[in-house]
């Protein structure tokens, strides 16, 4: 079984991802905003959920980006999810 | 002729259709272009699949209709298809697309109601499209609003097939607003009980072809509903729409390739009944080779739509995936397959009356395949993304499917809807059913299998590049702001899919004295190539004669040109009268 990560380490590993995809730097994702404010559509919930899998090394249903718009509501929900498998 | 036992079986709609070529048929194709030029959908058809019960087929056996396999409906509809497109759209394929939603997110009640309908042969109507947005679905403005225990309708939906006439529509509004994907909600409206002062019917659309489809539009002011008409949860509608689609769009191009086979048949019949140049149209080599390259179009359509449709029910994971494959390739084969026909008719591919009338409607009719419903680059849209999940997993480590996806008779389980899924998870069986049948080919090496195995290992080298390639694409080129390189991609993906498909139903027909010969297989290999531009030229000779003889044995035998072979109604067919008389 993986460990668990902080939720500082999720959310940063999410930051930088997202920086990635929307080519900005890190610092300029907030926590706080909907990632479609920064141009993610809902497609990139596929390129989510397969980064994240092979990140946290577990199965993930793509919904569950769609349900958990941002860094911080999704940093929980996935926290969640490892504390429960 | 003795009646089929089962009533419901292709066989015997294809007996109640009778022989499209009789003036007598009220379903003859005399009457279906006078329905046509008249822009009416033809009723003696509409009573005839009442009296089928055609609306059972969309219902799933658990709910009380006769849904079982999606190959089985493909099957049905295509003869419908192959007799008039306007009545298999008008009449079938619209009220399928809106009770998908039901089947895949309904409530017990709301199934209930919907099969309730559709097995009493009324009409439900499908209302997604918003002509200013296409396909881009979540940027939907129509609204339904909650308010209390109602929800308030206003906007307007446009292109709906049926909607002044329907009992119900499923419509895809807005029911939050705000960016993000859990906006939106299909809802079931009972069009019967909406007050009418809030509601305007759009007048109709007109259409170059499908012309005797009723398509309206309607406008709903600040019109309220039952709350409980929302299928599902509220926000879910998206991904309703993204798990029905799977079921649909390889159901549609499926359909719609019975009107290539007509196309086919018609161009076949002219030709041997017409003399120039001192023979029969039909002995010249350019007239045979256009014929038979059709006829290989066709079995790699067939092919393609029929695994990919039984993989709905075996590989449901993938179905996003592999259903999204065949809505971008089979709709363009099909066009193409139309288009080259109408050089054999010449002039008489123009003409709206005489013998060969019915193919300018096909050919009209057709070109919703491509467009319809959902976009061929939507197809490729919804492969794009999976791309790099892909390369990393099923690519690097390829899986196949199990057999009896590519068995055309052995049974199915039941559709299962609760197991479709937005993505693949980066797994994708027809690849690995392209090894497969390649490692077993190459275990026992013959010289009758040497062709093959050449054309298949080409398909086979192709997976290396663009599993390399696509593990390159960084994340903006996935989305459908991304380059034509990228979406060049999906094709490639989308064409081993296709071989894998050709070449697993081959394998699994090893005692039929056509579907096991490899010459069926090499030619539609031949296609797929062509198709993606590593070959050109026609057929050659031998594969050619093969094809040819086949489809004229089919002709005279009056059987069907897809992989089914199944007896079509009217029996042996009557030669065409020259266009002099």
């Amino acid at each position: 079984m993986p460990s668990i990560p902080s939720a500082d380490a999720l959310s940063s590993w999410l930051s930088a991802r997202i920086a990635t995809y929307v080519q900005r730097k890190p610092d300029e994702i907030r926590s706080d905003v909907p990632l479609a404010e920064y141009g993610l559509d809902s497609v990139y919930a596929l390129t989510l959920a397969g980064d994240l899998e092979d990140h946290l090394g577990m199965s993930l249903d793509p919904t569950l980006m769609w349900d958990h718009p941002t860094i911080a509501g999704l940093t929980q929900a996935l926290l969640q999810v490892l504390t429960s498998a | 002729m003795t009646p089929p036992a089962d009533p419901t079986s292709v066989e015997a709609l294809e007996q109640r259709l009778g022989d499209p070529w009789d003036d007598a048929n009220p379903v003859g194709f005399s009457q279906v272009l006078g329905a046509d030029e008249r822009g009416e959908l033809l009723d003696a058809g509409e009573r005839l699949l009442d009296a089928y019960g055609l609306g059972a087929e969309f219902v799933p056996v658990s709910d009380g209709g006769r849904m079982a396999g999606l190959d089985r409906l493909i099957g049905i509809m295509r003869a419908v298809f192959r007799r008039d497109p306007c009545l298999g759209l008008g009449y079938g394929a619209s009220s399928l697309i809106a009770a998908v939603n039901v089947w895949t997110a309904g409530s017990a009640s709301q199934r209930r109601t919907v099969a309730d309908l559709l097995l009493r042969h009324r009409k439900l109507a499908c209302g997604y499209y918003e002509l200013a947005h296409g396909n881009d679905l979540s940027r939907a403005e129509f609204e339904a609003l909650p308010a209390g225990d109602v929800l308030r309708l206003s906007g307007t939906k446009q292109v709906i097939s049926n909607i002044h006439r329907a009992d119900a529509v499923v419509l895809f509004a807005r029911t939050q607003p705000g960016t993000g994907s859990r906006n939106h909600s299909q809802v079931l409206v009972d069009l019967t009980r909406v007050p009418s002062d809030r509601v305007t019917h759009l007048p109709r659309f007109r259409t170059a072809g499908m012309r005797g489809v009723p398509l309206g539009g309607i406008t709903f002011q600040d019109c309220p509903v039952p709350a409980d008409g929302v299928l599902g949860t509220p926000g879910q509608g998206l991904e309703t729409a993204l798990k029905s689609f799977q079921v649909t769009r390889v159901a549609l191009p499926g359909m719609f390739l019975g009107i290539v086979d007509t196309g086919l048949r018609t161009t076949l019949r002219a030709s041997l009944g017409r003399t120039l140049y001192g023979r029969a149209v039909a002995d010249l080599p350019q007239t045979r080779s256009v014929l038979a390259d059709t006829f290989a179009d066709l079995l790699l359509c067939d092919a393609f739509t029929t695994a990919a449709a039984r993989g709905v029910h075996l590989l449901p994971r993938e179905a996003s995936l592999t259903t999204a494959a065949v809505k971008y390739l089979v709709p363009r084969v099909l066009m193409d397959a139309m288009g080259r026909l109408s050089t054999v008719l010449g002039a008489r591919f123009y003409l709206r009356d005489g013998d060969t009338a019915v193919f300018q409607k096909l050919l009209r009719d057709l070109q919703p395949v491509g467009f319809g419903h959902l976009a061929r680059v939507a197809g490729q849209m919804t492969l794009l993304p999976q791309l790099p999940l892909l390369a990393r997993r099923g690519w690097a480590n390829p899986t196949p499917a199990p057999a009896d996806l590519f068995r055309l008779d052995a049974p199915l389980p039941p559709l299962p809807f609760d197991k479709l899924a937005l993505g693949g998870g980066g797994q994708d069986g027809f690849t690995g059913s392209l090894l497969e049948g390649l490692e077993a080919l190459s275990a026992t090496p013959g010289a009758e299998t040497r062709e093959l195995r050449g054309r298949l290992e080409s398909f086979a080298r192709e997976l290396e590049g663009l599993r390399s390639e696509a593990a390159a694409l960084p994340p903006r080129e996935l989305t459908a702001t991304a380059s034509p390189a990228s979406y060049d991609l999906t094709t490639r993906a989308i064409t081993l899919m296709a071989a894998s498909a050709c070449l697993n139903v081959w394998r699994q027909q090893a005692g039929d004295p056509f579907l096991g010969d490899p010459a069926w297989l090499l030619a539609a290999l031949h296609r797929l190539d062509v198709w993606r531009e590593r070959a050109q030229g026609p057929l050659p000779e031998g594969l050619r004669t093969r094809l040819f003889t086949e489809l004229l044995a089919r002709h005279e035998d009056a059987r069907a040109f897809d992989l089914t072979r199944k007896p079509l109604g009217g029996g042996r067919p009557s030669p065409a009268s020259s266009p002099e008389t």
